[in-house]
């Protein structure tokens, strides 16, 4: 019974010193690489590295070589059954000219899915990557000003959307 | 000392320290493996210049011709012999920095831009100094001058009220051509409407990206709206765009470097390809 303990024991205590001590900002750096895949380069960033993950600021980001953002707020918290991501105040190059907060939340209870939600003078969208079917879906929950993106919703009765699909 | 070894607490610390070293070992061969050791940063290519005129293309009153300064660097060649030559060419325009040399050579309504070493009717590009370029053609070198355009003689044969006149038309139709048309005017307050409303542009023109083996070399013109400024600029359907005053778009950042930057052009050069021909689509933006 003691050592039936003692192999649970030490098995929690791996997973939270393996969080503890994890390398965060080469995860993120993963991250930025896997990015890189997809056009997507975070540049200029500041880091300060906490117990739970990882803060960035001032971080300018490019889509396919297009500086499109600067983003003065990226929290990643990495809790590995529970990964969030969440980037605030964000100017940027296009319209929307401002938009307040995008979360993405990768939970192990939905491992299909990456969750995504963001407000701003757009409004509110929500959706999200699912993984398997290597989509994109957003969908707009409250419109204010959405002329600049009309022409790439689609609709349906659940009202309009965003859909993009991903090549292997 | 015995006591201390043997203690419970010194066990279960000995246990922590042996996990956290686990946890620690496992990190440290992932991140070798498997993580990358520094994050990814942007690297800006060269931004878009402005094309250097000597004179405007329409007769203008208000241009004052700019003055380029050559390069300290900048060696001059001076050739032990000029051959005239290239009577019937115009180097309409010049740009020359100790990194690089472009220009813009007309013959009759035909407009080429040029970079150092390219070829035109067989005249290569050799090099250039304050207000002239030199050629090379079968051994013999050939120097064309800026001022062959005739500055004085357009003056005279187009007075005030031709320019003026100009001026409002442009103003009224938006896009004029001038009397070679080889090069049509543009108003800078129809690129002004565009440049606001990037809606306005998605519904006059579709261009998608158009890749060679994979790599992007310009953006291609899937369709034009009937009668639509885009129209009237000369663009058709297919034509792909691979350049804009010598700056080659092969990448997003250069298309959306010029979009931000079209407020401030006062030329422009589109280099074209139609039907596998390369042309050049020559613009002042009044």
């Amino acid at each position: 019974m003691q050592m039936v303990k003692r192999i649970f024991g030490g098995f929690f205590l791996l997973i939270i010193f393996l969080w503890l001590v994890a390398p965060k900002q080469e995860l993120y750096f993963l991250l930025e690489k896997e990015l890189k895949k997809s056009d997507i380069i975070i540049s200029n960033e500041h880091f300060v590295d906490t117990w739970y993950g990882l803060e960035i600021f001032d971080a300018d980001i490019y889509v396919k070589g297009i500086k499109l953002a600067k983003a003065s707020s990226l929290k990643l918290h990495i809790f590995f059954l529970y990964n969030r991501l969440i980037v605030e105040n964000i100017e940027t190059e296009v319209d929307p000219k401002s938009i307040d907060t995008i979360s993405m939340i990768f939970n192990v209870i939905k491992p299909y899915k990456i969750a995504i939600k963001s407000s701003g003078s757009f409004g509110v969208i929500e959706g999200g990557v699912y993984i398997m079917e290597r989509k994109l879906l957003l969908r707009v929950k409250e419109s204010k000003n959405m002329n600049a993106f009309k022409k790439f919703l689609s609709h349906d009765e659940k009202g309009d959307y965003y859909e993009k699909y991903y090549k292997q | 000392m015995k006591n201390i070894t043997n203690s419970k607490l010194f066990s279960t610390l000995l246990f922590f320290l042996t996990v956290l070293v686990i946890a620690k070992l496992i990190w440290l061969v992932l991140s070798i493996q498997f993580l990358p050791k520094s994050g990814i940063e942007y690297s800006e290519k060269n931004k878009l210049k402005a094309f250097y005129y000597p004179v405007r293309l329409s007769n203008s009153k208000k241009y004052k011709p700019k003055v380029i300064v050559a390069p300290i660097n900048t060696k001059i060649i001076q050739p032990k012999k000029i051959v005239r030559g290239m009577k019937d060419y115009k180097l309409l325009a010049l740009y020359h920095t100790s990194e690089l040399l472009v220009v813009t050579v007309a013959k009759g309504a035909k407009t080429k831009v040029l970079a150092q070493g390219e070829l035109f009717n067989g005249f290569k590009l050799k090099s250039a100094g304050r207000d002239y370029a030199l050629f090379n053609k079968d051994g013999k070198e050939f120097k064309l001058h800026l001022k062959n355009i005739k500055v004085k003689k357009a003056k005279k044969t187009a007075p005030k009220r031709v320019a003026k006149a100009v001026s409002r038309s442009v103003k009224k139709k938006g896009i004029i051509a001038t009397d070679d048309g080889a090069t049509k005017i543009v108003s800078k307050g129809l690129l002004s409407s565009y440049t606001k409303d990037i809606d306005k542009v998605w519904k006059d023109i579709g261009i998608g990206e158009h890749k060679v083996n994979g790599v992007l070399t310009g953006f291609k013109v899937n369709f034009i709206k009937r009668h639509s400024d885009f129209e009237k600029l000369g663009l058709k359907r297919g034509d792909i765009l691979t350049a804009i005053n010598g700056q080659e778009l092969d990448s997003y950042n250069a298309a959306f470097s010029f979009y931000k930057e079209m407020d401030s052009i006062e030329n422009l050069t589109l280099s074209i390809k139609r039907n596998n021909q390369e042309m050049e689509l020559e613009y002042e933006i009044q």
